[in-house]
C-alpha cells in the first residue's frame, strides 16, 4: 500500500463515520420531497408548471418551513459533527489519527453537505422523470428554472452549516459554541441595526432598505430585481414570500413567460450564498489548523471568535441603548454616547467569556483607541453622505419608473393618543381601552368610544404610487431635489417637518435606487403632497375604490410588464371588498345614520370626486366647506349601544344611532365630505340623505374648549411626526366632579381654556375634521355638556 | 523508530517541554517516568500530533509526522483519558478504528478480546475502568501499529491483567519489532519490562539510560571493620551514597567493580556484603546531585 493510497482511507473513514450523524435532516427533507411526487396525481398539474420544484417549493407553507427548519437543522448537524472541539478526550482520538487537521475539517464538512445535495438531487431528478412520464417535454429553460429552485433550496442549509461549523469547531466549550454561533449568525442583523441608525441619522437620503440589502442576512424584505447582498440564508424565498399571498400568486411570478427572465439578480442570492459559504469554509479551515486542543473546555481561548463576538455585543448594546438616546437630530453630540455604549457591551462580554480576566481586560484596553477610531470612521462615512450617495438624484431621462411611498397614517393620531406628557387622548382607539374609563357610567352609556380611527381615508394613507409618465417622473425628481437641497433639518428648526417617504427608482438600465427621508422643511412637505395631483395617484384612487374585481385583474392591468416591482398592497388599498354598511355623520358628530346604498353609484361618485380634488382642496379645505363624514364598515365589526338622545330623535327621527358607538373594524373607512364633492352630494341629495349632515350641537351645548398648537402641547414641533395629517376625533368622556377626577385631555398642558359661548362658536366655525396640521395649526378639544369630547383642528390658514 | 528532536511546547507562559530530544529504536520498550505534571503526557500528545509543538520535529522511520500525518496510521496512542462513544461496543469501536487504520486486524481483535475475556458486543461505557483500559489496549494492538504510545495505561488493571498486558506488549514488540513508549509516574511499574528508561523532571529529560547498562554494573557494598575506618582507604573507588555508622560502612559503586573489590579487600574488612542495585536505587544514585523531587516519584 502506497503512502498516498493509505492516506485516502482515513479521510473517507471519517467522512462515512460522520455521515451517521449528518444524514438525518437530508433524509427528512428527501422524504418530504419524494413522497408528494409519488402520491400527487400529475394530471392536475397546471400546464404552465413543471413539477413540485415549481409549485411545492413556492407554496408559502414551504417557503416558511424550509427556511426556518433549514438553519435549525444545519446548526444541529454542525454541533453533532464538530462538538469534539469541546472535549479533550474526543480530540485526543481524532487528532492522533493519520490525517491533517485540514483533512479532518474537510471530511466533517463534506459529511454535512453532501447528503443534502445527493438526496435532494435524487428527489429533483425523480420529479423530472415523473414529469417526463406524464408527457411533459422538458426544455432547457425549465431545467434552468428547476436548477434555480434546487440550488436556492439547498444553499441556505449549506451556508448555515458552514458558518455554524466554522464557529463550533473553533470554540472551546459548549457554552461558547452555542453563544458564539448565535452571535455570529445574528451579527449581520446587529451590524445592520447599528449602521442603519448611523446611516439614517447622519446620511441624508438614507434608507434602511439599503442597509438591509447590504447587511441583513435574516431580512425578508429583499427588493426584487436588485442584487441580493445579504440574505443568503433565505434568499430566493423572500422574493415570492414578500410579494405574494398564496400559492397561485407565488406561482404566477414564475409563469412560463417569465421563466426565461430569471436574471442575474434572481441568481444573486445563490451567488452570494456560495461566496459567503466559501468565506466561512476558508476562515474555518484557517482557524482549525491553528486550533489548540489544550484550550478545550476553557473559556476565552477561541480568541478570534471571542474578539469578534465581543465587538458584535458592543454593536448590539450600542444599537439597543441608543434607542434611549435619539439620533434623530443628526447631531454629532448624539453620536458620542454610542462609544461608551459600545465599550460597555464589549467589555461585559469580554469579562463573561474571558480567560484570565484581568489580563484580558488589560489586553482589551489596548484596543480601545482602535475601536474608537473605527466607530468614528463609521460616523464620518455616514455624516459625509457616503461620498455623494446621499445627495444623488437620478436624471429624469434615465428613469423608467419611480415609486413614492408615503406611510403617513397613524402618525398624529398615535402621537396624540399615546403621549403621556400631555395626557392627550382624544383619538383613543378601542384597543386602547382602559379599565378606569370603561367603568364610567352615565345615562346608560358605558365605556370610552371614539369615532375616526387610523383608517380614516386619506389619499396618502400608506399608499405607494408608481409614476411612469416622464412629466410626472420629473415632478418626483423635483421633490427629491428639494429633499436633497434641504439637507439635514434639525428638530429645533422652525420649519422642521416630519416627513416619512421612500422614493424608489427603477432606471432604464434596470438599476434600483432607493432613498428615504424622514424630516424636511414644510415647503418640501407641501411639494410632496402636491404629487397627489397626478395620474399616478389617481390610479391609486381607482384601486382604492376597487376598480379591479380581483388582484389578478389588477396585476394584469397595472403590473403585467413590471411584476417584480409589485409590492402586494392590493388588499390594503381596496376596501370595497369589506365595506357592507354606510353611515352618515354631521360635522359635530352628534349622530350616525345607517343607510343603504348602491355600491357602484356611490363608489363611482366618491372616486370621481376625490380624483377631481386637488391636493390643495384635499388637505387645505376650509371649515365652511366641510359638511360631514361618510363611513363604510362591516356591520359585524362594530358595536351599537342602546339609548337615543331625545334631542336627536325629535329632530331627525328614523334609523339612527347616537354617536356613542364604537368602530371595532380595521377595515372601516371614513371620508370627510366637502362641498366640492358634487357627485357624492348629488347621490346623497337625490335620496334625501344630506339632512344627516346638519349639526345639532351649538356653542350652547358645549361646556368649554381648550386649544393649543402641537408645539404648545409637546414643547416641540412636527419634527417627530411622519407627516401630520389631522384626523378628527370623538370620544364619550365624563368628568367625575365628586371625586375631583378630571382626565381632561389637555389637563396636563397649558392649553388655553375657553368658556365664552361666542368665542367657542367662532372656533367651531373655523374648525375642520381633517387636513394638513402645520406647526401653527391649533388642536381644539371640545367638551360637551353631556361629557362627550371631540377633537378638531383649526388650520393655520383660518 | 521514533526520533524526537528539540521539541518545545508551551502553554501560554508555562513551558511544559523545553528542547527535548529522545530516540526510541525498533523492538524497544521505552519507559518514561516522572511525577505528576512532569510533562510525560504532553510529550506523548505531542508525538501523537494531538498537540502542535512550538518547535522541533517528531520523526517516525525518518518521516516527519507533522508534515506527513498519514504515517500516523502506523502509530497508536492510548491516552490516559479514554474516549468511547456513549453507546459504543468494542465491536463498533473496532469498526471505527478500522476506518482509520488500514492494518487493523479483526482476527487479532477477536483473539485479544477473548484473551482478556471481554464481551465485544457489550457497551464499553458499562465496563469498569480496568476493563475499558483492556478494551483500548485490545483495539490499539489490533491496529498492528509500529509505534504504540501508552499513557498511564496500567492504571486500574488488576495484577493478573497487568501481567497479561505486559506480556502481550513484550510479545508484540518481539513479534512486530515495534517501538513502545510507556509513561508512568511509578518507576516500579516499568522496571521489569522496559529496556530503556527516561526520567522527566518538568521540562526535559533528567536521565535517560538503558536498563541493561544498569543491571549488574552497579552494586551496593556493606562493609564491617573491627575499628573505625578512614574514608581515604577507599580512594580509587568511584562511590556514591557513602555512609559510615561506626565500624559499618556502605556505598554504591557503578564503575570499575573489579578495581573496587580489590581496594575493599585491601582494607581488610571483617565482613563484606555486595548487593545488586534496584532500579529505584540506581535512580537515587544518579539523581543524587540534582534537585529532583524523589518524594513525588516514589510516593
Amino acid at each position: 500500500m502506497t503512502l498516498r493510497s493509505s492516506f485516502r482511507k482515513p479521510f473517507w473513514g471519517l467522512f462515512f463515520q460522520s455521515l451517521k450523524l449528518s444524514v438525518w435532516f437530508p433524509l427528512l427533507a428527501f422524504a418530504g420531497r419524494i413522497f408528494p411526487t409519488f402520491f400527487r396525481p400529475l394530471a392536475v398539474y397546471d400546464e404552465s408548471i413543471i413539477g413540485y420544484f415549481w409549485d411545492e417549493y413556492l407554496a408559502p407553507e414551504n417557503l416558511i418551513s424550509f427556511p426556518i427548519f433549514s438553519p435549525i437543522f444545519a446548526i444541529i448537524t454542525a454541533v453533532l459533527l464538530f462538538n469534539f472541539a469541546w472535549s479533550k478526550k474526543k480530540t485526543n482520538v481524532l487528532f492522533s489519527l493519520g490525517m491533517t487537521r485540514t483533512q479532518i475539517y474537510s471530511a466533517k464538512l463534506l459529511a454535512g453537505i453532501l447528503p443534502l445535495i445527493v438526496l435532494m438531487g435524487i428527489a429533483a431528478g425523480f420529479e423530472i422523470v415523473m414529469c417526463l412520464i406524464s408527457g411533459y417535454t422538458l426544455s432547457i429553460r425549465y431545467l434552468v428554472g428547476a436548477a434555480f429552485i434546487f440550488l436556492n433550496a439547498i444553499s441556505p442549509y449549506i451556508l448555515c452549516f458552514c458558518v455554524s461549523s466554522m464557529v463550533i469547531a473553533n470554540t472551546s466549550n459548549v457554552i461558547e459554541g452555542g453563544a458564539f454561533t448565535f452571535i455570529t449568525m445574528a451579527a449581520p442583523s446587529v451590524l445592520r441595526q447599528f449602521l442603519a441608525k448611523l446611516f439614517c441619522a447622519y446620511t441624508l437620503g438614507a434608507s434602511e432598505i439599503d442597509i438591509e440589502k447590504f447587511l441583513d442576512v435574516l431580512n425578508l424584505n429583499r427588493v426584487p430585481q436588485s442584487w441580493n447582498w445579504t440574505v443568503p440564508f433565505i434568499h430566493d424565498f423572500s422574493v415570492t414570500f414578500d410579494n405574494y399571498y398564496n400559492y397561485g400568486e407565488a406561482v404566477s411570478y414564475f409563469r412560463i413567460g417569465s421563466l426565461e427572465e430569471i436574471t442575474v439578480y434572481d441568481w444573486s442570492g445563490f451567488i452570494m450564498s456560495v461566496i459567503y459559504t466559501a468565506i466561512a469554509v476558508a476562515v474555518g479551515l484557517y482557524l482549525f489548523r491553528k486550533k489548540k486542543n489544550e484550550n478545550a473546555a476553557t473559556f476565552g481561548r477561541s480568541r478570534s471568535f471571542n474578539e469578534f463576538c465581543a465587538v458584535v455585543a458592543g454593536f448590539f448594546i450600542a444599537a439597543t441603548l441608543n434607542q434611549k438616546v435619539s439620533l434623530g437630530e443628526g447631531k454629532f453630540t448624539e453620536f458620542l454616547p454610542l462609544i461608551p455604549f459600545f465599550f460597555l457591551g464589549y467589555f461585559v462580554f469580554k469579562q463573561i467569556f474571558g480567560y484570565k480576566r484581568l489580563r484580558e481586560l488589560k489586553r482589551s484596553l489596548k484596543r480601545v483607541p482602535i475601536y474608537t477610531a473605527g466607530l468614528f470612521a463609521c460616523f464620518l462615512c455616514c455624516y459625509l453622505g457616503f461620498f455623494g450617495y446621499s445627495s444623488y438624484v437620478p436624471k429624469t431621462d434615465d428613469v423608467m419608473s419611480v415609486s413614492v411611498s408615503t406611510p403617513f397614517y397613524k402618525n398624529l393620531d398615535d402621537r396624540l393618543a399615546d403621549d403621556s406628557r400631555t395626557g392627550l387622548k382624544p383619538m383613543n382607539t378601542r384597543d386602547k381601552f382602559d379599565e378606569r374609563e370603561t367603568n364610567i357610567n352615565l345615562n346608560g352609556y358605558l365605556g370610552t368610544y371614539y369615532f375616526f380611527d387610523e383608517e380614516y381615508y386619506d389619499m396618502n394613507n400608506n399608499y405607494t404610487a408608481t409614476f411612469y409618465d416622464p412629466d410626472e417622473i420629473a415632478l418626483v425628481t423635483d421633490v427629491h431635489k428639494s429633499f436633497a437641497k434641504d439637507g439635514h433639518i434639525s428638530g429645533s428648526d422652525d420649519n422642521a417637518q416630519g416627513t416619512s417617504v421612500v422614493i424608489t427608482y427603477r432606471l432604464k438600465n434596470n438599476t434600483l435606487i432607493v432613498r428615504s427621508y424622514y424630516r424636511t422643511t414644510e415647503e418640501t412637505a407641501q411639494k410632496l403632497l402636491k404629487l397627489n395631483d397626478t395620474k399616478a395617484v389617481n390610479n391609486e384612487v381607482d384601486i382604492y375604490f376597487g376598480l379591479y374585481g380581483s388582484e389578478d385583474e389588477y396585476l394584469n392591468d397595472i403590473y403585467k410588464d413590471n411584476l417584480e416591482v409589485y409590492n402586494g398592497d392590493f388588499r390594503d388599498k381596496s376596501f370595497r371588498l369589506y365595506a357592507t354598511s354606510g353611515y352618515l355623520f354631521p360635522k359635530d358628530m352628534s349622530a350616525g345614520f345607517k343607510f343603504g346604498y348602491n355600491e357602484e353609484e356611490l363608489f363611482n361618485a366618491l372616486r370621481e370626486d376625490i380624483k377631481a380634488q386637488s391636493a390643495q382642496e384635499h388637505y387645505h379645505h376650509s371649515a365652511e366647506d366641510e359638511l360631514g363624514v361618510l363611513t363604510f364598515m362591516d356591520d359585524s365589526d362594530f358595536i351599537l349601544y342602546s339609548g337615543v338622545s331625545e334631542k336627536l330623535s325629535e329632530k331627525l327621527g328614523g334609523d339612527y344611532i347616537t354617536a356613542s358607538w364604537s368602530i371595532n373594524s380595521p377595515t372601516a373607512k371614513s371620508f370627510v365630505i366637502t362641498k366640492d364633492m358634487v357627485n357624492t352630494l348629488n347621490y346623497l341629495e337625490k335620496r334625501g340623505l344630506t339632512k344627516y349632515f346638519e349639526n345639532v350641537r351649538t356653542a350652547e351645548d358645549i361646556r368649554h374648549v381648550k386649544t393649543a398648537t402641537l408645539g404648545e402641547l409637546y414643547g416641540e414641533k412636527n419634527k417627530h411626526l411622519n407627516m401630520p395629517l389631522f384626523y378628527g376625533a370623538f370620544k364619550y368622556y365624563v368628568v367625575d366632579t365628586e371625586n375631583g377626577f378630571d382626565n381632561s385631555y389637555f389637563s396636563k398642558t397649558k392649553a388655553q381654556k375657553i368658556t365664552d359661548k361666542a368665542e367657542i362658536q367662532a372656533l367651531l366655525d373655523k374648525s375642520v375634521l381633517f387636513g394638513y396640521c402645520s406647526n401653527d395649526s391649533k388642536i381644539v378639544e371640545i367638551t360637551y355638556n353631556d361629557g362627550i369630547v371631540a377633537t378638531v383642528m383649526i388650520p393655520d390658514s383660518q | 523508530m521514533i526520533k524526537v528532536s528539540n521539541i518545545t511546547k508551551t502553554f501560554d507562559d508555562f513551558t511544559a517541554i523545553d528542547n527535548l530530544s529522545l530516540e526510541i529504536g525498533d523492538s524497544s520498550i521505552y519507559g518514561l517516568v516522572g511525577y505528576n505534571g512532569a510533562g510525560k503526557t504532553t510529550l506523548l500528545k505531542t508525538i501523537a500530533g494531538v498537540y502542535v509543538p512550538d518547535s522541533g520535529t517528531v520523526e517516525m522511520d525518518g518521516i516527519d509526522l507533522f508534515k506527513h500525518p498519514e504515517k500516523k496510521q502506523e502509530l497508536f496512542y492510548v491516552p490516559d483519558d479514554l474516549y468511547f462513544g456513549l453507546s459504543s461496543s468494542m465491536k463498533s469501536m473496532a469498526n471505527y478504528y478500522k476506518s482509520f487504520y488500514p492494518n487493523f486486524c479483526m482476527e487479532t481483535f477477536h483473539k485479544l478480546a477473548g484473551l482478556f475475556g471481554l464481551d465485544i458486543h457489550k457497551k464499553i461505557m458499562g465496563f469498569s475502568k480496568g476493563m475499558q483500559r483492556q478494551a483500548e489496549m485490545v483495539l490499539g494492538l489490533s491496529t498492528l501499529p509500529k509505534v504504540i504510545l501508552l499513557d498511564e495505561s496500567f492504571d486500574g488493571l488488576d495484577p493478573a491483567k497487568r501481567n497479561l498486558t505486559k506480556k502481550l506488549l513484550l510479545d508484540y514488540m518481539a513479534d512486530k519489532e515495534c517501538s513502545i513508549l510507556i509513561s508512568s509516574h511509578n518507576l516500579h511499574e516499568l522496571a521489569d519490562m522496559c529496556d530503556h528508561i527516561a526520567l522527566m523532571n518538568g521540562k526535559s529529560i533528567a536521565m535517560d539510560c538503558a536498563v541493561d547498562d544498569m543491571n549488574g554494573s552497579r552494586c551496593k557494598f556493606r562493609l564491617a571493620y573491627t575499628e573505625n575506618v578512614d574514608r581515604n582507604v577507599f580512594n580509587g573507588i568511584e562511590y556514591k551514597n557513602y555512609k559510615a555508622d561506626g565500624k559499618i560502612v556502605s556505598f554504591t559503586v557503578s564503575k570499575n567493580l573489579e578495581e573496587a573489590e580489590r581496594i575493599i579487600a585491601a582494607s581488610n574488612p571483617v565482613l563484606t556484603e555486595r548487593f545488586p542495585l534496584s532500579l529505584e536505587e540506581i535512580f537515587l544514585e544518579e539523581m543524587e546531585d540534582t534537585d529532583y523531587d524523589f518524594e513525588k516519584l516514589f510516593s
